[in-house]
């Protein structure tokens, strides 16, 4: 599909969009998220829609090729139209962030056909390939620069009013994918102090990259997926992906990355007993079981019990997958049985987590009117 | 050292994921005259062992990794005598990840245990064109095909697998899929033989669908 306006103009008119919408409903993305985490009531529930990446672009007409995921300008289009047609409270700026790194160091990736690449060839084979990493430049170094400026456009033409989700990968994850994920999980007990040091230089390379972000303004979200007792136990979680985090936090302070996603609960609950600045995000699920009305009662239900034992929020999520595949009515429904599920003290929320390429836009819709329409509110639930 | 104590320490060395205790222990097994079938009962019961202990959350993929691991040099010296011996494997089993997919825990977890369990698996790698896994199942003669996907842009293309097989030999292979994202409604949508949860329930699948396909197809 040809764009007749500019990349440039597209920005434009997308931005004015949002900011247009915000000032009719009184209230911006900022002041609503902002009151909801301190007692007040906003003006309707904030709506946390956190797309695969590849959604927006196919909704607006791009292929997602190298051209596409090397072009910050049309990338930033993407994700504001993201936060425009969908109201979203949180502009998901959001580029491969578990290739982008790695990538920036040595990984061959592959594209496949209207995708966003994968890791195709890790480098680090041996602990000899140790040696010969570099810690990547985040304004020089692969598609780094082009995370960045994403970044920075969403910021500079609405970081005032809508807070941007930038999320970069997380030490543990980006060794992962520098060695390969199974090999890495292999090495945690075939060769501990390979994985060690391989650990270490992430954590180097994600400072660099955390720094270059606090730098334009935005304290990035880290994405360490594969730091979870999904898979490895909640020993490895502290040994490794809580450690990198300490020496991150160590080196550039308490208020470095705006929180820390991962799979499971216990992760979760163990970070924030660790770390105490990250007891702010609360209790998240991201865990794909929807196709299993038993089990997403028993884990909201346990999603409830961990945070009300931690003093801490709960925010329930739809898996996006599911939404993809199920009726507007279902969808409707679902979200009413989990805020049922969820409440009275929670949620203020219910999040609708990896909507894949695909979803239709009617089931993305009925999420974001049931969301509104059953979303619950209790100032007294909010640590 | 008797041939027990050498068959617990390597039952022992398996579930613990020490891979380079399990070659030698393998060896010295054999050079105990243990037989050769003996050795792969009681690696495949050690890895029985350690996914019992995963369902029971002591144990993570990290740790089936780990053991997987350190299956593979038992494997190394037991596959030989077996193969020496004319032991015929249960059944043949080609899998891969699917094209566009590079995710491959759960791939290289169900091949290494099907292998333990006594079938010839010859693994595809990642990011297998769908006429691939079709023109390797005809190539080898294999009973079952299975494929992975983890990601939800690729899962179409399991479906595209089937369409391939029975395009190269209508009926003739028993396909199953696995996966993140997938689940038994989805096997029967587009019209897969199985679907499995895990390795062990993989294990039990294959075993069926390799009995059931070589009751029906002349060899």
């Amino acid at each position: 599909m040809a764009h007749v306006l500019s990349v440039d103009a597209q920005i434009d008119y997308t931005t004015e969009r949002i900011r247009a919408r915000l000032q009719e409903e009184g209230m911006t993305s900022l002041q609503r998220l902002g009151s909801v985490f301190t007692g007040q009531y906003p003006d309707r529930m904030p709506l946390y829609i956190i797309l695969d990446e590849e959604w927006c672009a196919h909704y607006i007409g791009y292929q997602i090729n190298e051209e596409f995921a090397s072009n910050p300008k049309k990338l930033a289009h993407a994700a504001l139209v993201g936060c425009d047609r969908l109201k979203s409270d949180f502009c998901d700026a959001f580029l491969d962030c578990y290739v982008i790194g790695p990538d920036a160091m040595g990984a061959k990736v592959y594209f496949p056909e209207d995708s966003l690449p994968e890791i195709i060839d890790p480098p680090v084979k041996s602990p000899a390939d140790l040696a010969k990493l570099r810690i990547p430049d985040p304004h020089k170094d692969g598609r780094l620069p082009v995370a960045l400026e994403l970044v920075q456009i969403c910021q500079e033409k609405i970081g005032d009013v809508v807070p941007i989700l930038a999320s970069i990968c997380g030490p543990f994850s980006w060794a992962a994918n520098l060695r390969g994920i199974y090999d890495y999980l292999a090495d945690l007990k075939r060769n501990p102090r390979f994985a060690h040091d391989l650990l270490d230089i992430c954590t180097e390379a994600c400072k660099e990259v955390i720094k270059a972000y606090l730098n334009i303004g935005v304290m990035p979200f880290l994405a360490d997926a594969t730091a979870s007792t999904y898979l490895i136990s909640p020993r490895q979680v502290e040994e490794y992906a809580l450690a990198s985090y300490e020496k991150l936090m160590a080196d550039l302070g308490p208020n470095t990355f705006s929180g820390i996603g991962w799979s499971e609960y216990e992760t979760q609950v163990q970070a924030f007993q660790k770390v105490p600045a990250l007891r702010a995000f609360g209790i998240n699920n991201y865990r794909y079981c929807q196709n299993d009305a038993g089990a997403v009662e028993a884990e909201v239900l346990e999603g409830k019990r961990l945070a009300r034992q931690h003093g801490v929020n709960y925010l329930p999520s739809l898996w996006g997958r599911w939404v993809a595949g199920h009726t507007p009515q279902e969808i409707e429904a679902e979200v009413a049985r989990v805020i049922g599920l969820a409440g009275p003290e929670w949620p203020f929320m219910v999040g609708l987590w990896s909507v894949p390429v695909g979803c239709p836009i009617e089931n993305v819709d009925a999420y974001i009117r049931a969301a509104i329409k059953y979303g619950t509110f209790v100032p007294s639930a909010v640590a | 050292m008797s041939a027990q104590q050498i068959l617990d320490q390597l039952s022992q060395a398996i579930v613990d994921g020490e891979m380079e205790h399990t070659g030698l222990l393998a060896e010295e097994a054999v050079k105990a005259q243990v037989p050769a079938e003996e050795i792969v009962r009681v690696a495949s019961m050690a890895m029985k062992r350690t996914g019992q202990l995963y369902e029971s959350k002591e144990y993570f993929v990290a740790d089936l990794i780990a053991s997987a691991e350190a299956m593979k040099p038992v494997l190394q010296v037991v596959e030989p005598l077996i193969a020496a011996n004319k032991g015929a494997a249960i059944g043949r089993v080609v899998i891969g990840t699917v094209q566009g997919d590079v995710h491959d825990i759960g791939k290289n977890l169900v091949a290494t245990v099907l292998q333990t369990a006594g079938f010839e698996v010859h693994d595809l790698g990642i990011n297998v064109p769908a006429k691939v896994f079709a023109e390797k199942a005809l190539e080898l003669d294999a009973d079952v095909v299975g494929a992975s996907a983890y990601t939800s842009t690729a899962l179409a293309y399991q479906r595209d697998i089937l369409t391939e097989l029975n395009k190269a030999a209508p009926g003739r292979f028993k396909y199953v899929v696995g996966g993140a994202p997938t689940h038994a409604e989805w096997a029967r949508n587009i019209g897969a033989d199985g679907w499995a949860a895990d390795a062990w329930e993989t294990v039990k699948l294959v075993t069926q669908l390799v009995e059931l396909r070589r009751a029906t197809v002349a060899v």
